[in-house]
């Protein structure tokens, strides 16, 4: 089969039914969407005005509508595998808010320990949160493995891992940057050959750390040229939609559950923030951020709903108000905790 | 049974598919065998969902090996040549020896990756090396060198029940030469223990890899001059140190005999834990012999010269054990 590249727009209102999206799907992806940037605001001040936190920490802001979109396409036993910049994917698969925060803070009480940190935040296996990689891109090779895994189980009718049904899928996250490594090069050759049934999806942000990945070569469809070479089925869509991303996943879903082989989205958007909480972004073009903010995906997304009647401001005042209440009071609960004490990391290696 | 070390590595992974259809096994070429024939078979007998022929793509193939047993699989990943594994060094030292780490315990990674070194055959500076301590170096990981063909074969089984990632090195030097009894129940050797090949009462000649066949002959050259306490480490990481610290207390004279190159190799930390908890028992300076600092040569003049011969390993102890000499 030789692959296509298509562009998936935003579904109309009178396909909601047709792609199994209610009106509580719909709602679920605002508050998705608002819980993460609630939560990377409550994260940007507690590092930057109240010292709170150290450590590197990479904001997810602009990305939402992404694992918002993904959420709702995810079934017992479908496995994600991210990223350093993952904290909207933890929110995503329904890590608690006080286990987050407590892990972020370094304390026992986080999911992981608090020997992981920030940039494996996503990691859960109770909730399908399998791995996440603080080395841009390789989680790629990994997620072909876990993938493997899945077809495998289909194959011989085992019972799966967090599943008692088949027809399973991996996604993993990558950005922009991560297209131009070795890992994700050779994770894709694995996928292509393989045939794994594996969502391989960009967050295509524009920014490589410091660095405009488009700039560097001249031309700007850089990551649509890399998964042309793996022979990988590529999906375009606007990454500040969720409904957009979502579609696109449902079009491909029954490709992806039958074993057909990895799909690839490219999801367009914007890291509305530097490549770390310290970092200022001064390298981005004047104007740049403002641009991007008058389509943040949230307000977007928002005034979509509240049109479409869905959703009234109240409601949507009410939703924001409650989320920042409950982040506010996981934060306080996560701050009583304490340190794992040294002589105990060793029953973890 | 009498068969090679190859045949007794393959029929312990063998062994292990059969009990276990969670264990696949994944290289370059294996479903004809590779380059050695060591997979033999293991394509005819098990399949193409549990033997995979794999581009070359090692980043991939060991990052394929650690998703799948992330998934709860067990797979063997073959990586050809040990010189190869450091192309895929980044998932080995970040992901493979830290998943159960930095997932706080929540997975278990029973990923096997397996290789060979082929010092002695000719295969030149890229095909030779041997270097198991760039890998002891990292918690979370098991390095196992196998010797024997009853070793090499308890080994790989019980890589194939345990649930830490592991690393294990073939020589394949003595693939076919080394030819041994081994039996025909089933048997595991687990790691973290040393073999005490023999139980002698003048030198301490402690070893791991190609050079456990060299000693053998050593030893048996010896037999009526010194009496050798021979200790095979087999498992690098963990490591026996109760077995190392037995054998050099007994003797007070230790040779360590080593084919890695010298500079901060397992040889030498063998060493310096022989002084920590040895030095009152120790009656001459701990001793290592090694290959000189240098890489390893293609000419086979050369490539001799630079190894580890049972008739160097003679002269070693000999040296050791010169104020005892039975004349």
């Amino acid at each position: 089969m030789r692959i296509t590249v298509q562009h998936v727009s935003s579904p109309p209102r009178g396909e909601y039914s047709k792609l199994g999206l209610d009106e509580k799907k719909l709602i679920d992806m605002l508050k998705t969407m608002i819980t993460i940037r609630v939560f990377e605001e409550k994260i940007e001040e507690l590092f930057l005005k109240e010292g709170v936190l150290m450590g590197p920490a990479h904001l997810y802001m602009g990305s939402e509508a992404i694992p918002a979109g993904v959420k709702h396409i995810l079934r017992e036993g479908d496995l994600v595998l991210s990223h350093h910049r993952g904290h909207g994917h933890a929110i995503m698969l329904g890590i608690e808010l006080d286990k987050l925060f407590a892990e972020l803070l370094g304390f026992k009480e986080g999911h992981l320990k608090g020997l992981g940190g920030s940039m494996h935040l996503p990691i859960d296996v109770s909730k399908g949160g399998l791995y996440a990689s603080a080395i841009v891109g390789s989680q790629v090779p990994i997620a072909v493995g876990v993938a493997y895994g899945q077809k495998y189980y289909k194959l011989l009718e085992l019972p799966m891992l967090r599943s008692t049904t088949n027809g399973n899928i991996t996604v993993v996250f990558f950005g922009d940057g991560a297209v131009n490594t070795g890992a994700f090069a050779e994770g894709s050759v694995m996928a292509s050959y393989l045939k794994v049934p594996l969502v391989m999806i960009c967050e295509n942000n524009l920014y490589a750390e410091f660095t405009k990945t488009p700039n560097l070569f001249g031309y700007e469809d850089v990551v649509v040229q890399r998964f042309l070479a793996y022979d990988i089925t590529t999906v375009i869509v606007d990454g500040n939609d969720p409904l957009s991303v979502y579609k696109a996943l449902k079009m491909y879903e029954s490709k992806l559950r039958e074993g057909e082989g990895p799909v690839a989205i490219i999801a367009n958007t914007y890291r509305l923030k530097g490549h770390g909480v310290y970092d200022k972004a001064a390298y981005k073009p004047v104007g740049e951020e403002e641009l991007f903010k008058l389509r943040d995906p949230i307000t977007v997304f928002a005034d979509r709903l509240i049109r479409e009647g869905v959703l009234t401001h109240d409601e949507l005042n009410s939703m924001v108000r409650d989320t920042k209440t409950a982040v506010n009071t996981a934060f306080e609960k996560a701050r009583a905790g304490s340190p794992l004490p040294l002589e105990e990391l060793s029953k973890y290696v | 049974m009498r068969i090679s070390h190859i045949e007794a590595c393959r029929q312990g992974i063998m062994e292990e598919m059969e009990r276990n259809d969670r264990i696949i096994y994944i290289g370059e070429d294996v479903c004809v065998g590779g380059p050695h024939g060591f997979s033999k078979g293991l394509y005819e007998k098990f399949g193409p969902h549990r033997v995979i022929d794999s581009p070359i793509s090692e980043i991939g193939l060991v990052g394929f090996g650690i998703g799948a047993a992330l998934a709860g699989l067990r797979p063997i990943v073959e990586i050809m040549y040990m010189d190869f594994l450091p192309l895929a060094m980044e998932q080995i030292v970040n992901h493979m020896a830290q998943v159960r780490f930095l997932t706080a315990g929540q997975k278990d990674l029973p990923v096997v990756v397996r290789t060979q070194y082929s010092l002695g055959r000719q295969h030149g500076p890229q095909h030779s090396q041997f270097f198991p301590s760039l890998f002891t170096n990292l918690p979370g990981l098991n390095v196992v060198v196998t010797s024997t063909p009853y070793n090499c074969k308890g080994l790989y089984k019980y890589a194939l029940r345990q649930n830490k990632p592991t690393i294990i090195i073939d020589p394949a030097w003595i693939y076919y030469r080394f030819v041994d009894e081994v039996p025909e129940t089933d048997y595991v050797v687990e790691f973290g223990k040393a073999n005490v090949v023999s139980r002698g009462e003048d030198v301490t000649l402690i070893t791991y890899g190609r050079t456990v066949y060299e000693s053998i002959q050593a030893v048996k050259q010896l037999k009526d001059r010194v009496s050798v306490y021979l200790v095979d480490l087999q498992s690098l990481r963990p490591l026996d140190v109760n077995t190392i610290v037995e054998a050099c207390n007994h003797t007070g004279r230790v040779l360590i005999v080593s084919e890695e190159h010298p500079h901060s190799s397992v040889a030498s930390y063998v060493a310096s834990l022989v002084y920590e908890k040895c030095y009152g028992k120790l009656e001459k300076p701990v001793k290592a012999l090694t290959p000189p600092d240098v890489h390893v040569p293609f000419s086979p003049q050369l490539e001799r010269e630079y190894m580890i011969t049972s008739d160097k390993i003679v002269k070693a102890v000999l040296e050791l054990s010169s104020d005892e000499v039975k004349s």
